[in-house]
């Protein structure tokens, strides 16, 4: 017989408090495991739409969320001279709701850039030239309009025509709706408007920190980032990881009180069978190795019972129409860790102070035949 | 700290022990005075309330006094770091309502006091079911305590309080919750643990019948020694 075999006999006594704790901190870990799921997810999904496009710097006006406020696309000549600086596109951005769907990205690309040269088509074409009245969808975003090339798709109040449908290599770029950088400034009335500039380096030239800095000296209100940490600077994603890990915490806060609360009910009706043990010689420390023992494994079992919960509803979010094209929810073996690292952590939390009254317990006291 | 009078120094003094409940309201032991020898076989009688079951406590290194001084082999229990250690070195406990962990199955609850000794898994094993074997209940080894009586729940229990091969065995009314025939043969029973194992037994009782079984009957009335007679002729109620 073993500590362990004696925490699982304990658990397993009153079977449905065990399982409602059980489900109470499960749930806690499962909120952490689909929020920090999607802030990750959100951040992998741009990193992996600026390394399909090849793009390593970001310029944008400074201040803003994560659809950046429009400059003057002068800038980008401005950028291009600088030294280093290997190829620009500017690119205006918008969140549009189209037809059915509520919130759509619009990506006017600067004809001729790079930024269509990471486009597969997979059906249809490309548009001829940068005044053709027509658009080209991503896959995702094809599915979630229901259109095919030869379909009209009215935007704002003019109608255009998709001409096909492209393969962007990454769940952003295949969400969007991709069109002529002067089609969507006439659109939003942003003549010789854009709110991105993105930046392609020599490959053989200074480091993008340098690079970066010279942008910021040349243009007065702007800001660059480098593509890999463009999302995690930005404040935009800052609060939205800062709101899902307040939330999570809230929920893991809650969880460890209910789980404390439990162990406390538990061992105040043990308090006799404590008394017992240390009668029979059992050292405190053993008795507080007990006790914790068992709020561990229940918060492991919890742990587990949360990642499952977690990734299923992360799984239900991802055939979300408004979540589809934007957010690959990210399941990393960290984040599976984390989950079960912060479990067994609450699991300490909230049986330490349960298991140091245990060793409080007065064994004459709690074994008085009365 | 050994004493230099260790070697003839009696296995338990007690000295001028007071022990007070309830910030003084409750005097349970008004300066007990006792030694008691390596071996012997005594009997705490008295009747309820008289301070039986707060002295056995103090023996036991489950309380402490108030004031006075309780010395094992001459040394002083208030100078042990660790009390817990000292109950699972050289202590058993019997008690009345047997105190079986109700989780844990018969060969299970003999194994307990063992998670202190520096024994193998299978050693431990062996040793627990042995001791169930000695007190007669070698077929119940894997029974839950709610499917026994309650005399197998007081031998499973007298074989758990010798599962760490304790110098002294305390039982606080052992028959209490038996029949007069499961109290004979428990009585029995734990006259032959001491007559085998030699330990000292200190067996606590409100029942004068109970206590003949002993050779040495120590009578307490309201919280103090009122008589201390050695038993010539020690009988079984059997
Ligand atoms: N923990 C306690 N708190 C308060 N009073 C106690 C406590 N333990 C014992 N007493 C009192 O001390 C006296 C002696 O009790 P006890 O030693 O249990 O007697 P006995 O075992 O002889 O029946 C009784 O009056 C009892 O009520
Ligand atoms: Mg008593």
């Amino acid at each position: 017989m073993t500590l362990l075999q004696l925490t699982l006999k304990n658990l397993s006594r009153r079977r449905v408090r065990t399982a409602l704790t059980i489900m109470g901190i499960g749930l806690g870990i499962g909120a952490v495991v689909a929020l920090l799921g999607l802030a990750w997810g959100l951040e992998a999904s741009w990193t992996d739409a600026y390394k399909v496009r090849k793009t390593d710097l970001v310029v944008r006006r400074s201040g803003g969320g994560l659809i950046a406020q429009p400059f003057p696309d002068t800038a980008s000549e401005q950028v291009a001279q600088i030294p280093g600086v290997s190829h620009v596109a500017s690119l205006l951005t918008e969140v549009l709701s189209i037809e059915s769907v509520p919130m759509m990205v619009v990506s006017g690309r600067q004809w001729q850039s790079f930024l269509w040269e990471n486009l597969k088509i997979v059906s249809g074409r490309l548009p001829k030239d940068a005044t053709e009245k027509v658009v080209v969808l991503g896959t995702l975003a094809a599915e979630m309009l229901e259109k095919k090339p030869g379909d009209k798709i009215t935007i704002e109040i003019d109608e255009f025509e998709v001409v096909g449908i492209a393969d962007g290599g990454a769940v952003v770029e295949n969400g969007a709706i991709m069109i002529s950088l002067p089609l969507l400034q006439g659109i939003m009335q942003k003549d010789k408007m854009v709110n991105f500039i993105n930046v392609r380096l020599d490959p053989k030239s200074r480091d993008p920190h340098t690079v970066s800095q010279v942008i910021q000296q040349h243009i007065p209100g702007c800001r660059v980032d480098i593509a890999d940490e463009v999302l995690s600077q930005s404040d935009g994603v800052k609060t939205f990881k800062a709101m899902n890990w307040g939330t999570s915490i809230i929920a893991l806060l809650v969880g460890t009180f209910g789980v404390m609360n439990t162990m406390f009910m538990s061992v105040f009706e043990r308090t006799r069978e404590i008394g017992i043990l240390l009668a029979l010689g059992w050292k405190r420390s053993r008795i507080l190795r007990m006790i914790l023992l068992e709020s561990v494994t229940l918060c492991f079992a919890a742990g587990i019972v949360g990642i499952v919960a977690g990734i299923a509803l992360l799984k239900i979010l991802t055939l979300m129409p408004w979540m589809q094209g934007r957010i690959e929810p990210q399941i990393t073996v960290e984040l599976l860790s984390l989950a079960l690292g912060l479990a067994i952590a609450v699991g300490v939390a909230s049986g330490l102070y349960p298991a140091l009254h245990c060793t409080r317990i007065n064994p004459s006291l709690a074994i008085r035949q009365v | 700290m050994p004493s230099p009078s260790e070697a003839k120094a009696p296995l338990l003094e007690i000295d001028n022990v007071r022990r007070e409940f309830d910030e003084g309201q409750v005097l349970a032991l008004r300066g007990v005075n006792l030694t008691i020898q390596e071996g012997e076989y005594v009997a705490i009688m008295g009747s309820s309330g008289s301070g039986k079951s707060t002295l056995l406590s103090l023996l036991g290194a489950l309380d402490t006094p108030n004031s006075g001084e309780i010395r094992y082999r001459g040394q002083s229990l208030s100078s042990y770091p660790d009390l817990g250690q000292f109950r699972a070195k050289h202590l058993g406990f019997i008690f009345q309502s047997f105190l079986l962990l109700p989780t844990l199955t018969a060969l299970e609850n003999v194994l307990v006091p063992m998670f202190e000794m520096p024994w193998p898994r299978p050693e431990r094993q062996r040793r627990a079911a042995e001791l169930l074997e000695a007190v007669g209940m070698g077929h119940r080894l894997n029974h839950m305590p709610e499917k026994l009586s309650g005399g197998e729940r007081q031998r499973v229990a007298i074989a758990r309080s010798l599962a760490n091969e304790p110098s002294i065995l305390l039982a606080d009314e052992p028959t209490g919750n038996l029949d007069t025939q499961n109290a004979a043969q428990i009585m029995d029973l734990l006259r032959s643990v001491h007559h085998q194992r030699k330990n000292t037994m200190i067996l606590v009782t409100h029942d004068p019948a109970i206590a003949k079984t002993a050779d040495r009957i120590i009578t307490m009335r309201d919280g103090q020694v009122v008589e201390d007679t050695q038993s010539p002729t020690p009988t079984s109620i059997s």
